[in-house]
């Protein structure tokens, strides 16, 4: 078994614990959730056997795990940890193709929308959502305020298409008409900041 | 203590009080922050070990009080040195009355944060409500550094404050943070407590905290080339050693002078304007010629903390315990011991304090055992008043005077004989390996004047309160027991024979010669025996009671003290200090344990009597020895 650095991190959300560990011990992008009934790779059904977890994911470098709301963390985050290193030492983190790459691809953009990405176009009144995928072809549609935004080529290059040209390097990414055909926030341009250097989340330089 | 442990509920309602333990690497500006947050000027030094005791310090922050422990500066908790141990025991409520510290305050050097990360790890794996704080930002980014302390604090999970301690930034987030120290929080996972598994753990924050390594220090491995070199290195520690040792025989003797003549005046406005003749006899001869001879030394000594704080403020004191290294190395020491016995040279007593920073047990107890050799400020005094009055001021080369000579060659003698002594027990009841040797070199930094004045007068203040406590009250106990009982003297004397008639029949006196069976073959007569017992309070004393008894027999001269020695005789019409008993007197305090300071330290320091009192009685065998070969071999030189 090798030897992981890796250390673990809470985040805003008392239930969401995210643990970073050397990247190439763990790689590929899922998503498995105890309500889904869904076939997950034999590393992440090992962590999965765990008590009271109600979302585990995986992304390079990073496995981020949600409890239970009624569980308490004290002994589930040690055990949690020893498993990780334990699995991660292993090489049974190493998930990269381990799934159909529509499938890897599709968790790696919801993880992408749903994290700071998301939360920066919440705040300014709009939501980013995935439309479809075909092959690598991805399909995101704008919504809220972020329809028909100024800035939607800039931060969809840049927050998007790029952090997943690392993993999936023929990736392309596209804008699409959301269903409700956008309009319904307020019109004014929307200046991103995601992507200024001097406020860049390293979370995301990890993801990309 | 928190409320919740008080007995009494109603103490809760206004006066909350929280303790909190502030821990941190040496050197890495934990007593800069003590200072900015309780106000307390506690000294801060550019060299690992400075806060060898634990200070205390209480602020009062929207009426709670907060108690805020300084504890010794460490590199881990796993206890290597005693100084590491008292931080474990204190932080395990092992130490004192007040118990554990409700909360924990770890002070990270950013400059040096891949190790400063052990000892966070560590204390955070205590489980206490924590806080972190990293200071040397400023010169993090001046050497082309990074860390986000944004992702820091995710990463640790508990709080994160960056200080700059000298600029005060910082300080006040702190302050505000403190009245709720108690629900500080303890992170969700304890960082690993296998050493291993620590290290992979902060590489993996270092990654993401974004951490860029600052670049070395340029201009101090420029100056360290230089000042580290086998070569070059060595000779300029002899040149600064040289020319610290001129500066204190020179360029004080001004101000000496200007000290003397204050204490005439003052004397003379005495005698004259006391009318109660006893009385005034006790202020001139008691308290003016005692203490008043022991403070003409202030300014060398204020110029040797001036000088030492200096060197420790630049960060020079760490490169000479480095290059000293493979010089205590050969004697069974390490380094760190050098700094130790250097400090000694301005007192033993915070030398054998600083001892603590030493790992190995054995090798402290030896430095401990030797410290009281080096020549310490106390024995200034009566090495000046010697020198001053019985070596002839020859210019020997230049501007190198013989003076001058004499006293560096007592400083080598002391120093030489520490290390030689050290060699000794290492290799004889305290035997044992040599622990590796490893030491911080502090980057170079330009000191503020504020630090080195403020220190220098803390050291100083200490010796004008020795002077006013210890010193004044054996002269004035001395003085009247020189002269008590009164006695009637044979008519048939000259005035000066009934002086000396009153004092050899005191009780001063009659000790003195009661141990003249010891001393006399040293050439010592009963006056140099009462100073010499005078001196065990304090070395300084022997000059006090020297300037009292040769006041008390020249009563009308207005001669400097060094005049009114030379001018005393002996029974049969010789001088009394002729050269071979000065030389004997010198060597006697060399090697003399004359401080009962060092005695008690000695004691508190190695927990127990038997390295004191064996020392005490060592060294005065030896002095005596010493003493007893100088005379003979001087008066063989001096045919006499």
């Amino acid at each position: 078994m090798d030897q992981v650095s890796m250390h673990m991190e809470s985040t805003a959300d008392a239930n969401i614990l995210k643990w970073f560990v050397e990247e190439d011990k763990v790689t590929g992008f899922i998503d498995w959730k105890a309500t889904q009934a869904d076939d997950v790779p034999a590393g992440v059904a090992a962590l999965a056997e765990l008590p009271d977890l109600q979302r585990v994911r995986i992304r390079p470098g990073q496995v981020i795990v949600t409890k239970k709301e009624s569980a308490a963390w004290p002994n589930l985050a040690p055990a949690l940890n020893d498993k990780i290193a334990q699995l991660a030492g292993l090489g049974q983190l190493k998930l990269a193709g381990a799934r159909p790459l529509e499938e890897e691809i599709r968790s790696a953009v919801d993880q992408l929308l749903e994290g700071d990405l998301g939360d920066l176009a919440a705040s300014h009144g709009g939501c980013i959502s995935l439309a479809g995928i075909e092959g690598q072809q991805v399909s995101v549609s704008m919504e809220g305020a972020c329809h028909n935004c100024p800035a939607t080529r800039q931060t969809i290059d840049r927050n998007v298409t790029r952090p997943l040209t690392k993993f999936f390097p023929e990736i392309r990414v596209r804008v699409v008409e959301g269903e409700d055909g956008g309009s319904t926030g307020n019109s004014l341009p929307v200046i991103p900041t995601i992507g200024h250097p001097k406020t860049r989340d390293p979370n995301l330089d990890r993801i990309g | 203590m928190s409320c919740h442990n008080t007995s009494h509920a109603s103490e809760c309602v206004g006066g909350h009080n929280v303790r909190v333990a502030l821990i941190g690497s040496p050197n890495a500006g934990k007593t800069t922050i003590f200072n900015g947050l309780t106000g307390y000027r506690a000294k801060v030094g550019n060299y690992p070990g400075v806060t060898v005791v634990q200070t205390q310090g209480t602020v009062d922050i929207s009426g709670t009080e907060v108690i805020i422990e300084d504890l010794p500066g460490t590199y881990s908790l796993s206890p290597v040195s005693p100084d590491e141990q008292v931080v474990l025991d204190s932080l395990e409520g092992r130490l004192d009355e007040g118990g554990a510290p409700d909360a924990l305050m770890v002070v990270a050097d950013a400059t040096t944060i891949e190790r400063s990360l052990i000892l966070v790890a560590q204390v955070l794996a205590l489980g206490k409500p924590s806080l972190v704080i990293v200071t040397m930002l400023d010169e993090l980014e001046k050497r082309g550094g990074y860390l986000d302390l944004d992702r820091l604090q995710a990463s640790l999970g508990v709080p994160v404050v960056g200080v700059v301690g000298t600029k005060k930034l910082g300080i006040p987030e702190v302050k505000e943070l403190l009245p709720n120290a108690e629900n500080w929080p303890t992170p969700i996972l304890l960082p690993p407590a296998d050493p291993g598994e620590r290290a992979r753990w902060i590489d993996s924050v270092l990654e993401s905290v974004l951490h860029v390594r600052p670049e070395g220090h340029k201009g101090s491995r420029l100056v360290d080339r230089i000042l580290l070199h086998p070569v070059f290195g060595v000779a300029t520690f002899l040149v600064v050693m040289f020319v610290f040792f001129q500066v204190i025989f020179s360029w004080a003797v001004p101000l000496q002078d200007a000290v003397t003549a204050f204490f005439d005046w003052l004397g003379d406005l005495v005698e004259e304007y006391v009318p109660w003749e006893v009385l005034a006899a006790l202020l001139s001869e008691g308290v003016i010629a005692g203490v008043g001879t022991v403070l003409q030394f202030l300014p060398q000594i204020i110029l040797l903390f001036l000088m030492i704080s200096f060197l420790e403020n630049i960060g020079y004191m760490s490169r000479a315990a480095f290059l000293m290294d493979r010089v205590m190395g050969r004697f069974g020491l390490e380094g760190r011991a050098f700094v130790s016995l250097l400090s000694s040279y301005a007192c033993a007593v915070p030398g054998i304090m600083s001892t603590r920073t030493i790992p190995s047990s054995k090798d402290r107890i030896a430095t401990i055992l030797v410290a009281p050799l080096m020549t310490c400020s106390a024995r200034l005094p009566v090495y000046t008043l010697l020198i001053a009055a019985f070596v002839p001021a020859v210019s020997v080369w230049g501007p190198i005077g013989s003076q001058g000579l004499v006293l560096f060659g007592l400083y080598l003698l002391g120093t030489f004989s520490a290390i030689l002594g050290a060699a000794f027990v290492k290799r004889t009841f305290l035997k044992g390996e040599t622990l590796p040797f490893y030491m911080e070199m502090p980057p170079y930094r330009i000191p503020g004047i504020k630090t080195i004045v403020a220190q220098c007068w803390d050291s100083s203040k200490y010796f004008v309160r020795k002077a006013g406590t210890i010193i004044l009250g054996t002269s004035v106990l001395l003085w009247i027991l020189l002269h008590i009982p009164v006695v009637t003297p044979p008519a048939d004397l000259d005035e000066a024979g009934q002086v000396q008639y009153q004092l050899e029949n005191s009780v001063a006196g009659s000790v003195g010669r009661f141990v003249e069976p010891v001393f006399n073959p040293l050439g010592f007569t009963w006056e140099i025996n009462v100073a010499l017992i005078g001196s065990l309070s304090a070395r300084e004393v022997f000059v006090s009671t020297l300037g009292q008894i040769s006041a008390a027999e020249n009563p009308d001269s207005d001669t400097s003290v060094e005049s009114a020695l030379e001018a005393q005789t002996r029974p049969d019409g010789t001088p009394v200090y002729n050269a071979p008993t000065v030389a004997a007197m010198l060597l006697f305090f060399v090697y003399a344990l004359q401080c009962m300071s060092t005695v008690a330290i000695m004691r508190r320091e190695t927990g127990s009597w038997k390295y004191p009192i064996g020392a005490f009685v060592t060294y005065f065998c030896f002095a005596w020895v010493a003493a007893f070969i100088g005379n003979r071999v001087v008066t063989a030189l001096t045919g006499g």
